[in-house]
């Protein structure tokens, strides 16, 4: 019988040791880490609390704010090297308690890039698929039905005008036609993903931006935006200038 | 590598095999895995967490329902967590306010307990992290159960049945606080209603009658007159298949304009993170079901599916923290002072009513896994 136990044993060893090469193979990656500051005005974006003025001396208060960053990518524009993220929808929200928001991505391919790509949205792909892959879960509250696509980018708050009523403000951008790809190019140092270890980078997002440049958006006539053509704009806006790399670091 | 695990997996059972053949055989048996995710449509999502140190187990749900229905829970053994929480009103009941053990009523209505899988807070103003802190604050409560966790535990281990049912749930036959909180919970999870005409739809099993479709499309628009888009907008709150509040810490609580600043009786929300702008913000709560719970609302004030959409069309109130959602929900252009209205004409309210009536899941309530096994 002890013969038979060891037997088992040594037979499993030697299956064991043999399997472990090929657990190897895929090795040679990294971590991205990225952390995502929500801020308006550069400091860090309060909710509920906080008034804020926009270019058209607009008051105003936030109270939720969330968008889909996916298809990420990195890039090496000189020797045209690349890594996709697979799968790659991430929901990014204020969170009620930090306006810090940390996103881990796992198995990068080792390399030095020079710019940091991703899309804010829901490719037409993925919109109206039912696979729910990554974060798009309909229980995430982006979707505008069960089966319709999702939201893109989401703002909620208080329209705050000078002797009439409060309002709401209600920023719904979504549909195929509103899909960004933003484009980030690493200013003074690349992003080096090393094996085995985290890179991080500091991605800011300023929601000012949202509501100007190019087109100045004006509560008093847009202080609900869902399907209107205004939606194309805002998101022009905010393709344009929200984002920015504050700073790459190991 | 399967081949591998396989092997190792004989190896390992050989041993355990073997060493028993020599020692005593006397091993409890462990408590048995309780599948729940194979149970879950896929629509629902995964958005879910099970608290890893209450993972689900057969003896966990089945002691779980035991306590649900016990009625040595409360002080005078007259009131189970069943009292108030009945299977054939979706686990709710249909008193504007329950009565307690001493026959005082509370100042909330009865909620339903289904797929509550997919909720992070609990009771109206969210004031429970987790069906684990929720299932012991009605037994200790002076005008619901009223008794304290200590005599509760003594009574149930003093009992010819619950020390056993807890060994073989948790391994101990010493029965805490602690457990009689997780047992129920992990009965509460299994509360999954997916049976629905709603559901049949979904999974393309049942086609919506014209009124149907209609309700079902302006349950989920949010209006946009503007582009000639009609909307009840009630799925900006009641959100996705489940009909329920966004799951988020507190985004899932609102104030849908039941009163005015000055004449709101409960503060809701605002209890339990004392900021202002939470005033009279409350769950928003799945609606499934919802033709079996009246009446309607935290404070039970609506007693048909009628008024409440009468409530949502034509007499919101105005109040600072008003949901932006429904200030800015009108299917008719208005003016700023105007009242609020959605303009939804009785064709549509109608149409609103048969959607939530889809909702209606007759084997959830018949389920013979979630009745009383006393019975
Ligand atoms: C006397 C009636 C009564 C009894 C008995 C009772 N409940 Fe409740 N239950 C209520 C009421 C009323 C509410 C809403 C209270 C509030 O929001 O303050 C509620 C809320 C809940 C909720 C929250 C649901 C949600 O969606 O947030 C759960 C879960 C629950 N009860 C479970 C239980 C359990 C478990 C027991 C037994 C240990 C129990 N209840 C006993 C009346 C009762
Ligand atoms: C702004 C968010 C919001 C919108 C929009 C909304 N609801 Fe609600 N609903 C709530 C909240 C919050 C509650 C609980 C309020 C309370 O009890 O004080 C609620 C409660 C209900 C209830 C009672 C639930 C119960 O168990 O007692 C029904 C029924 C209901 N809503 C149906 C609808 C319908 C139908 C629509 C669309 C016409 C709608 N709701 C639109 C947030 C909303």
């Amino acid at each position: 019988m002890n013969k038979y136990i060891s037997g088992l044993i040594i037979f499993s060893v030697l299956l064991f040791s043999s399997c472990e090469k090929d657990n190897n193979e895929p090795g040679e990656t990294g971590s991205l880490k990225l952390i995502i500051s929500n801020l308006n005005g550069g400091v860090p974006l309060e909710l509920n609390d906080k008034e804020y003025t926009n270019e058209m001396g607009n008051k105003y208060t936030v109270a939720e704010f969330k968008f889909y960053l996916s298809n990420l990518k990195l890039r090496n524009k000189s020797n045209g090297k690349f890594y996709i993220e697979p799968e790659s929808y991430h929901l990014v929200r204020r969170l009620p308690d930090t306006h810090l928001f940390e996103l881990t991505i796992e198995n990068v391919d080792i390399g030095e890039f020079d710019e940091l790509e991703f899309a804010v949205g829901v490719d037409n792909s993925k919109n109206y698929s039912l696979d729910n892959v990554g974060d798009l879960d309909p229980t995430n509250n982006m979707a505008w039905d069960w089966n319709s696509g999702y939201k893109f980018l989401l703002l909620e708050g208080q329209f705050l005008p000078k002797n009439e009523e409060q309002k709401g403000l209600v920023f719904h951008i979504g549909s195929d036609a509103n899909y960004r790809k933003i484009l980030l190019p690493s200013t003074s140092e690349n992003i080096i993903i090393k094996e085995s270890q985290a890179t991080t980078i500091n991605l800011e997002v300023e929601v000012s931006e949202i509501f100007k440049d190019p087109t100045t958006i004006d509560f008093k006539e847009n202080n609900v935006v869902m399907f209107d053509a205004i939606s194309n704009k805002v998101a022009d806006n905010y393709a344009k200038n929200m984002f920015s790399l504050s700073g790459i670091s190991k | 590598m399967k081949f591998l695990k396989y092997i190792l997996f004989l190896s390992f059972f050989s041993f355990v095999f073997f060493s028993c053949e020599e020692e005593n055989p006397e091993v409890d048996p462990k408590p048995v895995f309780y599948d729940l995710e194979s149970e879950l449509p896929f629509y629902f999502g995964k958005n879910y967490e099970i608290p890893e140190d209450n993972p689900m187990t057969v003896q966990g749900v089945e002691l779980g329902r035991m306590l649900f229905y016990e009625k040595k829970l409360s002080g005078n053994n007259t009131q189970a967590c069943a009292s108030c929480h009945q299977q054939k009103n979706a686990f709710s009941d249909s008193n504007r306010f329950s009565e307690g053990i001493d026959g005082i009523e509370g100042k909330r209505n009865s909620m339903s307990i289904a797929n509550l899988l997919w909720n992070q807070k609990f009771f109206w103003d969210g004031r429970a992290n987790s069906l684990e802190e929720q299932a012991l604050i009605p037994i200790q409560d002076p005008i619901e159960m009223h008794q304290s966790l200590d005599e509760v535990v003594a009574k149930l281990q003093s009992s010819d049945i619950y020390p056993s049912k807890f060994k073989a749930a948790f391994e101990s036959e010493i029965i805490t606080a602690e457990n009689i909180a997780k047992a129920i919970a992990q009965f509460e999870r299994t509360l999954i209603s997916s049976n629905s005409k709603y559901d049949l739809y979904l999974k393309g099993e049942y086609d919506l009658t014209p009124q149907e479709q209609l309700g079902l499309d302006l349950f989920f628009t949010h209006p946009v007159p503007q582009a000639g888009l009609r909307g009840g907008n009630c799925g900006d709150c009641h959100t996705n298949v489940l009909t329920s509040g966004d799951l988020n810490e507190f985004d899932g609580f609102h104030n849908n304009g039941l009163d005015e600043d000055n004449s709101m009786q409960d503060k809701g929300l605002c209890n339990v993170t004392e900021k202002d702008f939470d005033q009279a913000k409350f769950k928003a709560p799945t609606l499934r079901n919802i033709a079996l719970t009246a009446p309607y609302m935290h404070d039970g004030r609506f007693n048909s599916l009628e008024e409440v959409l009468d409530h949502y069309d034509l007499h919101i109130k105005k109040s600072t923290t008003l949901d932006p959602l429904i200030r800015e929900a009108s299917n008719e252009l208005t003016l700023p002072e105007d009242p609020i209205k959605l303009f939804l004409t009785n064709e549509e309210k109608a149409a609103i009513k048969a959607f939530l009536h889809l909702l209606t899941d007759d084997q959830f309530i018949n389920d013979p896994r979630f009745s009383d096994p006393f019975k």
